[in-house]
């Protein structure tokens, strides 16, 4: 309905006209209301496909508020695989990847949660009466079809503890094995909020701004370390003899210096972080996460990864 | 006539499953439950510092992690002859608690539900294959609501677990010789009004639903029966050196108790993709016979 027929039909339903008039206007505009709300209601479609990984990021995000979960699948996203939320299971399942794959193809956003090992046999997502479907297979199979590949926790980012050393399963990023563009939401755990607010930033507006490590700078763009509650305790000298007391906590190995993530005011379900919890920031959005961050608790100008 | 159904992805679980079940005149012959995914966390954690145990092995799993960071906990307070706090004590087992609330909840509605309950037609849940479903409408109806209830408790959960933790999952503060945070008024009381949430959810939602299935599906309790032998390790630490279990531990074998020999109990790879070598477990994807990344016991 174009502006001006929407004023005349409120104008034509005057509540001068009477009591009747009144509430006959409030019917006629909640049609309209609705089915402009309607037309509105497009969302995003997504394919999630687990990997290797410890399936934290999906417990993360069910810890989201505002949205919650519930309206975050039914106002945000159209979760069409996922295997931890979907109802189908077996031949029902991969018929329902397939269909999604055919039909969004070039629509869908592809999530890869966790590291694709380059042993293939390490990770096979699903078998079929054709034979198995190793992860490296799947991911370049949809990864070829998706208008956005986002890479969510540390593992599908960087390789993170899936990767760690010795690393068995040569378990590597999703963006060495995509040959394009990866968004990387990393965190071990992901914050429900830089994966729900990615997502909703490329519903709304597209592809996000992106640092030099493809994350979203809306999230990852400052270190720990500048937005640090404790800073002022660093910039005195004034250092934690042990965990659990108030001062800096470089002492007790936080590695919040060279790692970037907003948890000083994102805070982990909006009451805490780490540092809050008087315990050191392990690094975990970094891409040498765990190796670079262990040993834990020794103090970064002693650690001999760095 | 023997037929493989290779039943797979088994949907709805922490991790990656697939069911091969090889059916012989109508018998089934065999079932292995295959977990297809390794990461290899034993090699990970050798040739590191101890005091990395806590953290890194809450990266096991995300919905029971703090039950990993607990036992690395506990390990490096023997190990360092650590002495408890009271204090120290209760925390840690809100704490493991809270996870535990979290855990519990969402398996039950998010990862369980779909398997009796018609959900909405409609993404996440499209084309459920529901073979049995039982419930009347109204019963139905109730049930997917509780399901909806279930999202906000669960986090309720998580947060009680971020609030002592710092953060959920794989919280920071309950490790090697007590806990980091101080239990304040002001978190006292943000966990109790959240507990009292939850404590509602589960009287008045969570025990009738478990209650309603139970009844209606009363027959499932016969499929697969074993004889009841059943063993509890303990559970919820207290003590200077957590020495006691607020829930014991023992072994009910029929109308017998004893306790658990933990000696007689054996981690095996006869059907798991390993194989030793020099006293090591290495992975060994081309083993004849074996299906499977995950051990048993």
């Amino acid at each position: 309905m174009k502006r001006n027929e929407f004023i005349n039909l409120c104008q034509n339903y005057s509540p001068y006209q009477g009591n009747k008039g009144h509430s006959s206007l409030t019917h006629k505009i909640l049609a309209e209301v609705s089915s402009y709300h309607d037309s509105q209601t497009e969302k995003l479609p997504v394919i999630w496909l687990e990997t290797n990984c410890s399936c934290d990021n999906n417990i993360s995000i069910m810890n989201t508020t505002y949205p919650y979960l519930d309206r975050f699948l039914e106002e945000t996203i159209d979760l069409l695989y996922s295997n931890t939320f979907m109802a189908a299971q077996g031949q029902d399942a991969v018929n329902n990847l397939k269909a999604a794959a055919n039909k969004k193809a070039g629509q869908f956003t592809l999530v890869v949660e966790g590291a694709i090992p380059l042993q293939e046999e390490y990770n096979v997502v699903f078998i079929t009466s054709q034979g198995e479907v190793s992860a490296l297979e799947a991911v370049k199979w949809l990864g070829g079809l998706a208008k956005y590949v986002v890479a969510l926790g540390t593992c599908a980012s960087f390789g993170g503890p899936s990767a760690a050393r010795p690393n068995l399963s040569q378990s590597v990023a999703v963006s060495e094995v995509l040959d394009r563009e990866v968004i990387n939401v990393s965190g071990c755990p992901v914050n429900a909020d830089w994966f729900v607010g990615t997502l909703a930033h490329l519903l709304m507006y597209g592809r996000p701004e992106l640092d030099n490590r493809n994350r979203p700078t809306l999230f990852y763009g400052y270190t720990i370390h500048r937005h640090c509650q404790r800073r002022s305790y660093f910039d005195n000298g004034n250092f934690a003899e042990n965990l659990g007391e108030i001062e800096c906590m470089f002492s007790q190995g936080c590695v919040g210096p060279k790692t970037r993530a907003d948890c000083p005011y994102r805070k982990w379900i909006n009451v805490n972080w780490p540092v809050e919890a008087n315990t050191p920031c392990i690094g975990c959005t970094n891409p040498d996460f765990p190796d670079g961050s262990t040993p834990f608790f020794t103090p970064l100008s002693e650690n001999s990864n760095e | 006539m023997s037929q493989t159904i290779n039943f797979s992805p088994v949907t709805r679980l922490s991790g990656l499953l697939s069911v091969k079940v090889v059916i012989d005149d109508g018998w089934i012959k065999e079932a292995n439950a295959k977990g297809t995914m390794f990461r290899g966390y034993e090699k990970i954690m050798q040739g590191r510092k101890v005091t990395d145990a806590v953290y890194l092995t809450q990266r096991v799993c995300g919905i029971c992690s703090l039950a990993h960071g607990a036992v690395g906990s506990y390990l490096l307070d023997e190990l360092y002859g650590s002495t408890l706090s009271q204090r120290a004590q209760y925390l840690r087992n809100i704490m493991l608690v809270a996870d535990f609330l979290q855990n519990h909840i969402r398996h039950f509605y998010f990862f369980s539900l779909p398997d009796f309950v018609e959900f909405p037609n409609r993404p996440p849940w499209q084309n459920q294959n529901l073979v049995d479903g039982r419930l009347k409408p109204k019963d139905n109806q109730r049930l997917v609501g509780h399901y909806f209830d279930a999202v906000k408790v669960a986090q309720e959960a998580h947060e009680i677990l971020a609030l002592f933790g710092g953060k959920a999952p794989h919280q920071h503060s309950f490790v090697q010789g007590g806990v980091a945070v101080a239990p304040t008024a002001d978190k006292i009381n943000r966990a109790q009004a959240l507990l009292a949430n939850i404590l509602q959810f589960i009287r008045e939602k969570l025990i009738p639903d478990t209650e309603l299935l139970a009844q209606v599906y009363n027959d499932y309790f016969k499929i697969g029966v074993t004889p009841k032998r059943l063993i509890s390790c303990g559970l919820f630490k207290f003590g200077e050196q957590n020495q006691d279990d607020f829930w014991p531990r023992g072994v009910i074998n029929g109308r017998q108790f004893a306790q658990p020999d933990v000696d007689k109990i054996e981690e095996t790879v006869a059907n798991s993709w390993f194989e030793e070598e020099d006293g090591q477990l290495e992975p060994a994807p081309d083993k004849p016979g074996a299906y499977s990344w995950t051990k048993s016991v």
